[in-house]
């Protein structure tokens, strides 16, 4: 197995440390228990309170759920909502590969560790230089509890004022502190920079396609060459 | 929303998950140079989808907060400095506009 690169001679970053994966992880969730919130509060017309908290429950992915929502409450059917989802996952296919990578054991091992495969998830678990598989799997059950109970209070108590906005700023955060956490290198950070670029273009001029281009655009911009 | 379509969207989205992960065998190595590349220019691209998620212009706030990422994100490879940064980002612009 080639192992993924490291970077001794960087500083650690807080996950590395002892407690690092949990600390790691607490403003990640933190963010994470807002989108729920939105969600809970948003999906609580179209379902009964038990039904919104199961999806979370199940699915666990605010993207898929906040597509399967919107769709429905514009009318669309199954097949529509299934296409959306479908071409929302296909960056999990691209971070699964990116995983399997960093973990130890054999596919019932791997097959665990699917459950809890999330962006922010990988993120944590790419940035760590030490015990990827350990600050993935703290980081996969604190988001669980963040983003189901995160659910249950927004089907409870509704969002708090301001929290829609708030999470409409979050999500772009949050990816790009992913970015910068996986950012390992300045040829790194200028692949980013160069696949935000193109991926602002496409968003520009064709909007319908941003989300199967971003996936394209981050793949050119990994391709083999120059420096890693 | 019934427990029907849950289910099928729960489906998908682990058969996803799955996918890449049970992928059998070791890739080839140019395979693996791009998946060790891959992650930071993948969330780059996702942050820019999310700030343009709506066809249009972000919100002021919002993009405060994306630029005041990026500004920290550039120079820290830290979440939670870039989450900070964010936040501070979002609070100015509501308190000034």
């Amino acid at each position: 197995m080639t192992p993924p690169q490291r970077h001794e001679d960087e500083p650690p970053t807080p996950a590395d440390r002892e407690a690092g994966p949990l600390i790691a992880a607490v403003p990640v969730a933190a963010a994470i228990f807002v989108f729920g919130t939105v969600y809970g509060a948003g999906a609580s017309p179209l379902a009964d309170p038990l039904l919104v908290v199961g999806s979370s429950a199940l699915i666990y992915s605010g993207a898929a759920q906040f597509a399967t929502v919107s769709l429905l409450a514009t009318g669309a059917g199954l097949g529509a909502v299934v296409a959306a989802v479908a071409t929302l996952n296909l960056r999990n296919v691209a971070l699964g590969a990116v995983l399997r990578r960093r973990l130890d054991g054999g596919w019932p091992r791997r097959l665990l560790a699917g459950l809890v495969l999330l962006d922010e998830t990988v993120g944590l678990a790419v940035a760590a230089r030490h015990r990827p598989a350990r600050v993935y799997a703290v980081a996969g059950v604190v988001c669980y509890v963040a983003w189901v109970s995160g659910t249950g209070v927004g089907v409870a108590v509704g969002a708090a004022a301001g929290t829609e906005a708030l999470a409409d700023a979050l999500f772009p955060v949050l990816f790009v502190g992913l970015a910068a956490a996986a950012a390992t290198s300045r040829a790194a950070q200028l692949r980013t920079v160069a696949a935000m670029a193109a991926t602002a273009l496409v968003a520009m001029t064709v909007p319908a396609a941003t989300g199967v281009a971003a996936i394209a655009v981050a793949l050119l911009a990994a391709v083999p060459g120059g420096r890693p | 929303m019934t427990w029907g379509v849950v289910g099928v969207v729960a489906a998908v989205t682990v058969a996803s998950r799955m996918a890449g992960l049970l992928l059998p065998g070791e890739p080839p190595a140019p395979v693996g140079v791009v998946l060790d590349r891959l992650p930071a220019p993948l969330f780059g691209a996702l942050a820019v989808t999310a700030l343009l998620a709506d066809g249009g212009p972000p919100d002021v706030a919002v993009l405060a907060a994306f630029v005041a990422a990026l500004a920290v994100g550039a120079v820290r490879r830290s979440l939670l400095w870039v989450l900070l940064a964010g936040l501070a980002g979002f609070g100015a612009a509501i308190w000034l506009v």
